[in-house]
């Protein structure tokens, strides 16, 4: 699967959310969108979902402009896309085997046998097999989350999305999440975006990596290039120096702050 | 001005919803379990809460009028205003206020937390119409739940009104249910009938809606609710009146 966005721009009630956006992904490739908090990269993948709709601009997926599809098409093609969301998302309502079934439940195509096979592969790609039977709110945060890729990777999708996949996990959380992403960038077919601003998991899976800053894509390219760069908000991103650092000062917060703990001594 | 044509434009969205989801209720593939979780949910749960409305206003209502009979000498005709007053009035609209305030809010809630947590994007990404998935199996429980709970809270409102009239009020009980029976025509049920299944109708779709456009924090799920349950109950009382008038005027 192959997706283009050219000269996309969304706003919101006249606030640009992203400008001009440009970048392609190829069949197989990891694309990492990094970007601080709110430079909208949730937002490119809501678009590429038809979730939203540009106010300008195109979307390609495999030849076909996303902006033109009728509710059926979106819909036909949606079943060959997947998505992590941040969290998780898996239905309340449901065992953690119906959810990571729940496509092939769905469409009835597969045999009940065929459907756990797949389940119970896919919960051993992501070392959870003996979780089927839980509910999600028995789960973690982290365990969501691999449940979640679980379900992405058993409805067979061609391209998965995956939103701060290792947003508030643990180190050993992330890393885990960080090398199935890897795991199915080298051993299967999958095309995969993932968004994040955590750099070093976006490092340890991309094959290329986007910038956006404030709705801008400032950068497009290899992770060697991206450390390469010179540009001045590229490189206060990936390593910021103490002058980009927000500074305040504590005493002058706590110096008034503390006035009200005087009344209970 | 602005106000208005937000309001317009809420309206405009309320009646595109609406029959997207009466058009998924008939068309394609049904979710047959899950339509029967929610009968169960939506029947078997506002039964005793119905139960209890019915026999107390049954009660009251019986008590009220019988009184107000005796003033002028004929508290045996009680059962007829309390049968004609109960199975075209207050039998359907009592039903679905209590409806519309369990179900209804329990509908909104539900739906918004989905939209809060992303299930309902995760619905839509997997290429499924989130309408058919969540809304229509709720909207065919209510459509058949609310008309089934309405002859149950009429039954027993009737009963309650019978414990009245045979221990306060001195009529007997073959003359109570004599003339409970007597009194009804076809057009009385059919005018019970009618009303519970569109207000099944109405409490279903507010709830849905407002489920469904909730915004996506915790605040949205309070608004969601308050505003179905208030929006729901509004319409109910609305069409009340509009479906008495239409049947007076073709029955009579």
């Amino acid at each position: 699967m192959q997706v283009e966005f050219k000269n996309v721009c969304f706003e919101i009630d006249n606030k640009s959310i992203l400008h001009n956006v440009c970048f392609s992904v190829k069949r197989g490739e990891t694309q990492v969108m990094l970007g601080a908090s709110g430079s909208g990269k949730t937002t490119i993948l809501k678009l590429l979902l038809g979730l939203i709709a540009p106010t300008s601009g195109e979307i390609i997926v495999d030849g076909e402009a996303l902006t033109t599809m009728d509710a059926k098409a979106l819909r036909r093609m949606r079943k060959r896309l997947a998505i992590v969301f941040q969290h998780g998302a898996l239905f309340d309502s449901l065992t953690v085997s119906e959810n990571v079934g729940y496509r092939l439940i769905e469409e009835s195509m597969l045999s009940a046998e065929e459907i756990e096979q797949v389940v119970y592969q896919a919960l051993c790609f992501v070392g959870m097999p003996d979780f089927a039977n839980k509910m999600p709110w028995e789960l973690s945060g982290g365990e969501k989350k691999r449940i979640a890729i679980a379900r992405a990777l058993a409805s067979g999708a061609e391209m998965i999305l995956f939103d701060e996949p290792t947003a508030g996990l643990d180190p050993i959380n992330a890393r885990n999440i960080s090398s199935f992403i890897k795991m199915l960038k080298d051993e299967s077919e999958i095309t995969s975006i993932v968004v994040t601003h955590d750099l070093e998991h976006a490092f340890a899976v991309a094959s290329q990596i986007a910038l956006l800053h404030r709705g801008e894509l400032i950068f497009t390219g290899t992770v060697q290039e991206l450390k390469q760069a010179e540009d001045k908000r590229i490189t206060s991103f990936i390593s910021p120096s103490p002058a980009d650092l927000v500074t305040c000062n504590i005493d002058a917060i706590l110096g008034i702050a503390r006035k009200r703990l005087e009344s209970f001594k | 001005m602005r106000l208005v044509r937000q309001g317009i434009f809420r309206f405009q969205n309320f009646l595109q919803f609406s029959w997207h989801a009466f058009i998924q209720s008939i068309t394609g593939k049904q979710y047959i379990s899950d339509t029967i979780h929610q009968l169960d949910r939506v029947g078997m749960g506002s039964l005793f809460i119905v139960v209890l409305t019915g026999l107390f206003t049954g009660m009251v209502f019986t008590l009220q009028t019988g009184v107000g009979l005796q003033r002028f000498g004929v508290s045996h005709s009680v059962g007829k205003i309390v049968s004609i007053g109960i199975i075209k009035e207050l039998g359907p609209v009592l039903t679905a206020l209590v409806f519309a305030g369990r179900v209804g809010a329990g509908i909104a809630s539900q739906i918004s937390s989905m939209v809060v947590t992303e299930q309902i994007d995760a619905i839509e990404a997997e290429g499924i119409d989130p309408v058919k998935r969540v809304v229509v199996s709720r909207l065919i429980a209510c459509l058949i739940m609310l008309p089934l709970l309405t002859m149950i809270m009429d039954a027993v409102a009737l009963i309650g009104g019978a414990i009245i009239c045979t221990n306060y009020l001195g009529v007997s009980t073959t003359v109570y249910w004599s003339d409970t029976y007597g009194i009804l025509e076809g057009s009385d049920l059919l005018m019970g009938i009618i009303k519970p299944i569109v207000f099944g109708v109405i409490v279903s779709l507010c709830g849905s809606f407002y489920g469904m456009t909730a915004e996506r924090d915790a605040r949205g799920v309070g608004h969601a609710t308050t505003r179905a349950v208030v929006v729901s109950t509004i319409l109910v009382i609305l069409f009340d009146f509009v479906i008495t008038k239409v049947m007076i005027v073709i029955f009579g």
